[in-house]
């Protein structure tokens, strides 16, 4: 490679200033929680109708929609707003009539009454899931949080990595970016014509639709800044792994590689600076 | 009731007699995931409606046959036939709707 890294930005700088904390997300970590307990669910039979209830009624009528016997979530209207209010209150084994507004009388039987329960995160819950070096809700919690600032670490890598080569200084060859957006214009057009398609052909809106962009110039130009950034993070990451970018051949896939690692190891770094 | 998962093999005789909601969803799929976790709170909500999972990475046969281009895509099914199909993510309350217009009609 004959692209150099001049002068890298400190990682101390970066990854130590707490400027590019990964947070927790609490709300996802409140939704995984109860996704969590949503899977140890119970329906408790019930003697009265509530508003979320799963009602199992028979019904008879002259009208043959309302002459079957159907469950319901009572309150959700997705069956019939009129019938669903009237139940409100009844008690199962209760037969009664609904005078509905457009379809004349029906009678409801009420068979069955079912509460969902969803129970709480408590130990017991956890050591029923049998999860691997998991015994209490304590240690589910934590092994949820850091799950979550993982995956946010990476996210916040991004951003930091896009930081540090702002705050580097590079001697990019031209040539090889050069090299890089033709290798990916060829992949473009391998890719056109396996579909039997020519890509340099493709009009603003399949262009859109392929690449996000409206014309191949301003593919090229995006493609220039994402390869310099990408040949800008693998010089980077050589630099961290002490490793001489001069005797790396450049290749597409490697400048890939090296950019993604790039990340992954910012995201490492990032997320052992944080307290869970 | 649950939410079943299926494969090329045995997807056919399952939804043939009934009412099923059918989520074709593929590998590395974040409107995927995201709709996964719907259908869990739906279900939950309506025990009484059968949800049938596929996943079109593997078993691409069947995605074929249904026409499944992208995904996540939902299909209604009942007794084997397609009434409606929606493409993308939906909320609770929009895929409860939209599973409500055709359940009970």
């Amino acid at each position: 490679m004959r692209s150099k890294l001049i002068a890298p930005a400190l990682l101390e700088d970066f990854v130590g200033n707490g400027k590019w904390r990964p947070e927790t997300d609490e709300e996802e970590i409140e939704k995984q929680t109860e996704q969590f307990c949503l899977g140890y669910r119970e329906y408790r039979a019930q003697q009265t109708v509530e508003s979320g209830d799963i009602a199992d009624l028979e019904l008879t009528s002259e009208e043959p929609f309302f002459n079957r016997r159907i469950k319901i979530n009572v309150g959700k209207g997705l069956f019939d707003k009129e019938l669903e209010k009237a139940l409100l209150g009844k008690r199962l084994g209760e037969t009664y009539t609904v005078a509905h507004s457009s379809e004349g009388d029906i009678s409801v039987f009420v068979k069955d009454i079912q509460r969902l329960w969803v129970p709480p995160l408590s130990d017991e819950l956890v050591e029923r899931a049998g999860l691997e070096g998991i015994h209490n809700a304590e240690e589910y919690k934590r092994s949820i949080r850091l799950e979550n600032l993982k995956k946010n670490a990476r996210e916040t890598a991004y951003d930091c990595l896009n930081g540090m080569i702002a705050e580097s200084v590079f001697e990019l060859d031209g040539d090889e970016v050069s090299f890089l957006i033709e290798s990916e214009m060829e992949r473009c057009r391998r890719i056109a014509e396996e579909q039997g398609e020519v890509f340099d052909d493709f009009d603003s809106e399949k262009l859109m639709g392929v690449v996000g962009q409206p014309t191949i110039e301003d593919f090229r130009r995006m493609l220039n800044e994402m390869l310099r950034e990408q040949l800008s993070s693998s010089l980077l990451y050589l630099y961290w792994q002490g490793k001489d970018s001069e005797s790396q051949p450049l290749t597409p896939e490697l400048i890939n590689g090296l950019s993604y690692d790039a990340v992954l190891y910012l995201a490492e770094k990032l997320e052992e600076n944080t307290e869970v | 009731m649950a939410i079943l998962e299926r494969n090329d093999a045995d997807f056919e005789n399952s939804i043939e007699n009934g009412f099923y909601v059918v989520d074709f969803y593929g590998e590395n799929c974040g409107p995927c995931r995201l709709l996964a976790e719907t259908i869990k709170n739906v279900e939950a909500e309506m025990p009484f409606v059968d949800f049938i999972e596929l996943n079109t990475t593997q078993n691409t046969e069947t995605a074929e046959k249904y026409d499944v281009r992208a995904v996540p895509t939902l299909l209604l099914v009942r007794d084997g036939a397609v009434l409606d199909r929606k493409l993308g993510y939906m909320d609770n309350s929009e895929l409860s709707e939209w599973i409500g217009r055709y359940l009970y009609s």
